[in-house]
């Protein structure tokens, strides 16, 4: 098994990393190694002493030689489904699991909660919590190196994006005969929510950490400007609108900040897309970037920013913008309404996102898997945490503290309370009716989501023209389907 | 027992040698007591065996000495450089345990995608920037350091200090510095009159942004190498320099410059190195991720982004390894031709 070996050489390897750039020195001049004896105690290293370190370094070198991909053709690709197992039933789950998670949202707390909480229902289960990253990009890559070692975790926190990776790569294992085993209530998640992680008639994630985009707005300065104390229903409501909010902003300020790639505008803007009656592709894969609704929206985010000008683009963080008083309004997840809620000196508003033809509004946020290649027993240990989690009084505590969707029908009712509180969350609620699943341009071809926010950039910081950029993008999504999704489901 | 530990390293000289001296003159034959001088007889072919007998030994102690270095250096220097040129020339999604031979595919696309001359244009403006930069401000600076100041040790320490710092960090607070609404560098610009970029949302200035801050970063390592150089350069040339009529300028023009060219050189050489490979990783991810609009994605960065963000593992194979041929050529570049320049007193 190549997958082992390679794990004890990278950590020598540091200790080698100094000889080899001492390679450099001779130039600055170090005495020649010839012309000095070497005085070395007889006897501490003698020739054959040195022979076996040669020799052990040759094994160690035959050691690491296999490693890698095989390349023997696509038969094998279901070697890590081997150590699944269909049948969980007379499985014993394991004593200790591992959850790795990124902590959307600050939720680290909240995350410590729940494994207080599961640990006290099941004191035959621990749970590690890993924080194994700062996002869901860093996760993903830590996920993707533990693949070639066995250091892998059961419970893993993957977004919308990278979930359909790890499908395609057949390196997170199908639900379906774990909820059986667990009795999962399927039927009580949201319907969107679970349906989210569904491909090829199987289940291959849960909802967690889920959100939808939502528009905030700054109720302080929409008083100042005579503004009703509501979202824009419209775009074109926002546009007019933005005059009177400009008024009482400092010359550099902007009403709106739009996102960049690094922090998921292709996310927020599929929503405007949608909303123009536009979409980044159908289901099949096919690219419908250069329909007229979809170029019609990407001209409206440039002109947004470069010629109607109340629009910018954040430079860091929109939601800190909006907190710190910098912008009137803007669209984020709400994942960021409890930090929002709290860390404003302002009241926050939230309202459903504008329409332009129609209303649009996607899901996200992020989903827990099972990796595949792991034992059973820790199979049906880590989905025995996932069901846990994801009860409807806790789910119900996890959307309180951080601000994300509870997944569970059922826990609406036990928030009762808190919407009565916080009226914003109700919004965020309601508007989860009207969402509807992302396109699979961003979601299922793997760099999509990054492939269409480096467009996006180009159209509204470079003002490039969106037929112009889209055509770029849609070469490139095209590029990737073809690379990476084509061969696999082919 | 001294005289036999010393041959190893005296053959391996000789190994280098060995094409260039006659072969009826080995080294070390006329030295008095080495092995080369063991009891010869009259009988040529018994002192050619005998000699024989002690070269196989001899070769032996330099492979005993040699192979756990080679192995070592194999292990960890060459066998992933040859590891990833075969995955380059692969179809491989990172964490997938299959792949697909694509021969030299995914050369093709980098040559005819038109990002790649984007990203290889970054990576020379990046590299000459911050190498030109950083040898340039540490002469500067190890100049001044040179001189009897007040304080002069700690100043020393305080330049050098950066460069053993976490990238990361230094990335974080300089992003603090730069923000456009909240940082202290826009103050100080307006305070000028000229109105401050957006150094985060507009390409150019980010990448003007990242080079600042990496040419912050490095300068103490060519200050300290400049530092140690001037310090040898003998007091009587400056005297005699001075006593010619020569005024600062000329002096550190024809006397100073000169004799700093064996650092010079040594900095080109490894600023350039570490600026296009990993060196300049750290603060560009916690900068600006290779944004906005691509404009601070260097070769380097793209390697990461296309292995790890999107999980082009082949592909990003495929493009360390015309790094890494570029990052070859360059070097023997500098060698071949700025070596010759460099005066060694």
């Amino acid at each position: 098994m190549p997958d082992r070996n390679l794990h004890l050489p990278a950590q020598g390897s540091r200790g080698l990393v100094t000889p080899a750039r001492g390679l450099l020195t001779p130039m600055s001049g170090v005495t020649s190694p010839g012309r000095r004896r070497l005085a070395l105690p007889a006897g501490t290293l003698d020739r054959r002493r040195f022979l076996g370190l040669g020799a052990a370094g040759a094994a160690a070198l035959a050691l690491t030689a296999c490693g890698g991909p095989s390349t023997g053709g696509d038969d094998d690709a279901d070697d890590a489904d081997a150590a699944s197992t269909d049948d969980y039933r007379d499985l014993t789950p394991a004593s200790e699991i591992k959850f790795w998670s990124v902590h959307p949202g600050n939720s680290r707390e909240a995350d410590e909660e729940l494994i207080r909480r599961f640990q006290e229902a099941n004191p035959d289960i621990s749970v590690t919590l890993v924080t194994a990253g700062s996002n869901y990009e860093e996760v993903a890559q830590r996920f993707q190196t533990a693949l070639q070692g066995d250091d892998r975790p059961d419970v893993l926190m993957l977004s919308d994006v990278w979930w359909f990776k790890y499908y395609l790569n057949g390196t997170i294992t199908p639900l379906d005969a774990l909820l059986e085993a667990e009795e999962v209530d399927v039927d009580d998640y949201h319907d969107t929510l679970i349906g989210d992680y569904q491909y090829d008639g199987r289940q291959w994630g849960m909802p967690y950490a889920r959100s939808t985009p939502l528009f905030y707005y700054n109720k302080e300065h929409w008083a100042e400007a005579g503004l009703p104390d509501r979202g824009p229903e419209t775009w074109d409501e926002l546009d007019e609108w933005a005059e009177a909010l400009e008024a009482n902003l400092s010359g550099n300020q902007k009403v709106f900040h739009h996102v960049k790639g690094a922090s998921y505008v292709a996310w927020i803007f599929q929503s405007i897309i949608w909303a123009f009656g536009g979409r980044y592709s159908e289901d099949d894969f096919t690219i419908t970037l250069d329909s007229d609704e979809a170029i019609a929206a990407g001209e409206y985010v440039r002109r947004q920013v470069n010629e109607l000008g109340y629009a910018g683009v954040t430079p860091d963080d929109n939601i800190i913008d909006l907190s710190s008083g910098g912008i009137s309004c803007t669209i984020g997840s709400t994942g960021s309404l409890s930090g929002l809620l709290e860390g404003s000196s302002f009241e926050v508003g939230a309202a459903f996102l504008p329409e332009k033809e129609q209303f649009g509004c996607p899901t996200g946020g992020a989903g827990l898997s099972i990796p595949s290649g792991i034992d059973p027993e820790r199979q049906l240990a880590a989905m025995r945490f996932i069901k846990f989690a994801t009860e409807p009084e806790n789910t119900a505590y996890y959307s309180e503290s951080v601000g994300y969707m509870p997944v569970r029908k059922s826990a609406v009712d036990l928030m009762a309370e808190v919407f009565e509180r916080e009226p914003q969350r109700r919004v965020a609620l309601e508007q989860l009716e009207h969402t509807s699943p992302q396109d699979a341009a961003r979601v299922y071809i793997p760099d999509g989501d990054q492939i269409l926010g480096r467009g996006l950039e180009r159209i509204m910081l470079q003002n490039e023209p969106a037929d112009q950029a889209f055509d770029v993008v849609a070469n490139e999504l095209r590029a990737s389907y073809e690379e990476n999704v084509a061969p696999v489901i082919g | 027992m001294s005289a036999v530990l010393a041959e190893p390293s005296r053959l391996a000289t000789m190994a280098l040698r060995e094409t260039q001296r006659p072969p009826s003159a080995p080294p070390g034959v006329s030295r008095p007591g080495g092995p080369g001088t063991d009891d010869a007889g009259p009988d040529r072919t018994a002192v050619a065996r005998g000699r024989r007998r002690t070269r196989g030994r001899e070769a032996l102690i330099f492979l005993a000495f040699t192979i756990p270095n080679l192995a070592l250096i194999g292990l960890f220097t060459y066998r992933p450089l040859f590891n990833n040129v075969y995955y380059s020339l692969l179809q491989w999604n990172l964490g997938s345990p299959t792949a697909r031979f694509v021969g030299l595919d995914n050369y093709v696309n980098w040559f005819t995608d038109p990002h790649s001359w984007n990203y290889l244009r970054i990576t020379v403006i990046f590299t000459v920037a911050t190498v030109g930069g950083t040898i340039a401000v540490g002469l500067l600076v190890a100049t001044v350091l040179n001189q009897r100041l007040h304080g002069r040790g700690f100043a020393r320490a305080v330049v050098f200090a950066p460069y053993v710092l976490s990238g990361v960090a230094v990335g974080l607070v300089w992003m603090f510095m730069f923000d456009p609404q909240f940082g202290v560098i826009a103050p100080v610009i307006r305070a000028v009159g000229i109105d401050p970029p957006n150094w985060y949302n507009q390409p150019g200035w980010a990448l003007a942004m990242v080079i600042i801050v990496y040419v912050w970063k490095h300068l103490g390592y060519a200050a300290v190498v400049y530092l140690a150089g001037l310090q040898i350069i003998p007091r009587e040339l400056h005297e005699a320099a001075a006593l010619d009529g020569a005024g600062p300028w000329r002096t550190f023009r024809s006397i100073t410059l000169p004799l700093l060219s064996p650092m010079t050189f040594f900095l080109l050489v490894t600023v350039t190195l570490s600026s296009m490979s990993a060196q300049s990783f750290e603060l560009i991810h916690s900068m600006t991720r290779g944004g906005p609009v691509d404009g601070t994605t260097t070769l380097m960065y793209q390697i990461y982004r296309e292995g790890f963000v999107a999980g082009r593992a082949g592909y990003s194979a495929t493009v360390a390894t015309i790094l890494f041929v570029i990052l070859l050529g360059v070097t023997l570049l500098q060698m071949r031709f700025l070596e010759r320049k460099v005066h060694y007193s």
